[in-house]
């Protein structure tokens, strides 16, 4: 790289540092202070992370429970789309794909709000069941539960879900699945040996996008969520309540490398992925 | 000659575009805009950053006064008490004007230097304040006043009648009745929660002080209701919009405007005091040190003492207020609603606590242990 592609790169960088890596730098060292009568001051103390990892042991078990169900049931959900666009879908492939595409139109809270008047107790889909007598009365579990987070997630995130993995699919050729049934390879086969292992890019990328983005929401769990906490939800406080920088970095560092773990856990697995 | 030069326009255009005709429109276009600009900020009005409740910003809205002064109100509203504190702190001093928080937050607020003293000179209307409000012991530190007292409540129990009928509560312990569960909703307001839980399940004699062993009984008791309710609400406006839906037909804690805000929303609820009782508060407005408007904040502290907006926070908001002028205005419903004649009796139903203590002491729980005591519920 020559001085003037260096020079070009500069604001790049720059930027990326200022906004970035110096703020978690900053964050990281505060991790370590203690706040004493809505003052920041300086210390060296594992206490906040000693906290972090003490008090809440549960929030992080229902997070990232909740975030590797959704990761998991877009990447599914993703695969199944995209495979049916890619390959049987002909020339609606450009309309189907763009179906996806256009709920990013609307803004993320209309999607929150928009499932509040389907999953609620006098939503449409609790009236519809009702009406039709499959019930007899509301079922408040569809709304103010973890599972309502997880629809709303899931339709929130999968177009991030489809979009990687329709991209990975368009490098596989129709040949080579001719060329696979040809040679007697069913329909689980071909997907097994030719589809999974071509789109492993996309699959992983899929994950990470959906995991991370469900790991860090806060606002669904307060819409949807009812009773339930998240670990965003519990962080978020520590810096517009209670003044707690230090506790809400350490939570946010401890967060970001469970977080790692999962995300390295799920591409090593997805690694092991070979054809028969 | 005349038609030979102007027989094209884009002759006439070309020869308008020159450098220097550029430059010299430039320029003329910069002093004008310069000039209309400061045309503009001669005419603005002046912006009163708030930080406050949901609807306090109204009070100070009510008549020509704003207009009358040049004032515009900039508001930020909270979900908790604590916000207040973490937004000065987190680069507020210096841009934030008014805050209102419960009286029992401003002797912090005080050691932790956020307020400027109010010079009573500058709030004639203070003088109409009711003494048992004026005198509250923690708006005075070091015989210098930080809070000007406008409106005054009680955490009541919210609950739709159309689903008790005649049979309405009257015990917080309604709320762990088989019948009622999954259908009552929290805010999620720390001192507010352990204060009225501390009040059921403690046999502390003043529920904001209690020892390590009634605030953990507190908790739990809040933990073991958590496990039968539906909702843990961020906000009062969440919890009013759960309430309007029919999600959820009692709460645990509550607001008097919320009647109003659910009414918005087109469904009637009702408001009691149960019998165990619950804890009053008292909303300030309070000047933020360095604020960058202190005579405007001086007139606007006045002004949400004038019995046009005390009325207003009265009849509309359906909150207490404070100035007897403003009370003898009243309407007869919205006098009804709170026994302005005889505060007595309505401290037998809700008490005005002390804040919990700042540090350790005496055997009893800082507000420190509270918090994270608290934590201990949202984690549950």
């Amino acid at each position: 790289m020559n001085w003037k592609s260096r020079l070009l790169l500069a604001p790049a960088f720059g930027v990326f540092t200022l906004f970035f890596v110096a703020p978690v730098i900053y964050f990281f060292v505060l991790s370590f202070w203690r706040v004493r009568l809505y003052k920041l001051s300086p210390d060296f103390s594992w206490v906040n992370y000693a906290k972090a990892l003490e008090r809440y042991v549960p929030i992080y078990q229902l997070t990232f429970s909740v975030a590797l169900a959704v990761a998991l049931t877009c990447v599914m959900l993703g695969m199944l789309y995209a495979g049916f666009v890619r390959f049987k879908a002909g020339r609606w492939s450009v309309v189907l794909l763009f179906i996806p595409l256009m709920t990013l139109f609307g803004g993320y809270l209309v999607k929150i709000y928009a499932w509040k008047t389907i999953l609620g107790i006098n939503g449409i889909l609790n009236g519809a069941l009702l009406s039709t007598g499959l019930i007899d009365e509301p079922m408040t579990a569809l709304f103010y539960s973890p599972l309502a987070v997880a629809i709303t997630l899931v339709y929130f995130l999968l177009p991030f879900a489809i979009l990687p993995i329709y991209a990975s699919m368009r490098g596989i050729e129709d040949i080579e699945l001719d060329a696979a049934r040809d040679l007697g390879a069913g329909p689980l086969r071909r997907f097994s040996d030719i589809i999974v292992p071509r789109c492993r890019a996309g699959i992983v990328s899929a994950f990470i996008i959906c995991f991370l983005l469900t790991v860090g929401d806060y606002v669904t769990p307060i819409l949807v969520g009812g009773k339930i906490s998240m670990i965003g939800n519990m962080i978020t406080p520590q810096f517009g309540q209670k003044f707690d920088w230090p506790l809400g970095a350490a939570m946010s560092f401890v967060t970001l490398a469970i977080s790692v773990g999962f995300v390295a856990a799920f591409s090593i697995l997805i690694s092991f992925w070979r054809p028969r | 000659m005349t038609d030979n030069n102007n027989k094209s326009g884009l002759f006439v255009t070309r020869s308008f575009v020159s450098r220097r005709n550029m430059m010299k429109g430039m320029a003329a276009g910069t002093v004008g805009l310069a000039l209309s600009g400061a045309m503009a900020r001669a005419q603005s009005n002046t912006s009163i950053n708030m930080v406050c409740w949901q609807g306090y910003d109204d009070a100070f809205k009510v008549g020509s006064f704003l207009a009358d002064n040049n004032l515009e109100i900039n508001p930020t509203y909270i979900g908790s008490n604590d916000e207040i504190l973490t937004k000065i702190t987190a680069g507020g001093r210096g841009s934030i004007d008014i805050v209102t928080p419960y009286m029992g937050y401003v002797p912090l607020m005080v050691a932790a230097d956020m307020l400027e003293s109010i010079d009573e000179a500058g709030v004639p209307n203070l003088a109409n304040v009711l003494p048992v409000f004026r005198n509250d012991p923690n708006i005075m530190v070091d015989g210098k006043l930080y809070a000007a007292p406008f409106t005054w409540g009680a955490a009541p129990m919210l609950y739709d009648p159309a689903h008790f009928g005649d049979a309405i509560p009257t015990s917080w312990r309604d709320l762990e009745k088989p019948e009622l569960e999954g259908k009552f909703g929290f805010s999620d307001d720390p001192i507010g929660n352990i204060t009225i839980a501390a009040i059921v399940a403690t046999d502390a004699e003043v529920a904001t002080e209690l020892t390590e062993a009634q605030l953990k009984e507190a908790i739990d008791y809040l933990i073991m209701l958590k496990g039968k309710a539906r909702l843990v609400a961020t906000s009062w406006g969440e919890l009013a919009d759960a309430m309007a839906r029919g999600e959820i037909v009692a709460t645990f804690s509550g607001w008097e405007t919320m009647k109003k805000f659910v009414a918005d929303k087109g469904k009637q609820v009702e408001f009691t005091y149960p019998k165990e009782g619950t804890f009053a508060w008292l909303d300030n407005v309070c000047i933020v040190k360095d604020a960058p408007n202190l005579e405007a904040n001086l007139k606007m502290a006045n002004h949400v003492l004038s019995i046009e907006s005390q009325r207003m926070v009265g009849e509309e908001m359906l909150q207490g207020i404070v100035s007897q002028a403003a009370i003898d205005a009243l309407t007869p419903e919205a006098a009804a609603l709170y026994p302005y004649e005889n505060m007595e009796a309505f401290g037998a139903n809700a008490t005005f606590f002390p804040f919990p203590p700042l540090e350790d002491r005496d055997g009893l729980a800082s507000i420190g242990r509270w918090n994270e005591e608290y934590e201990r519920f949202k984690s549950a």
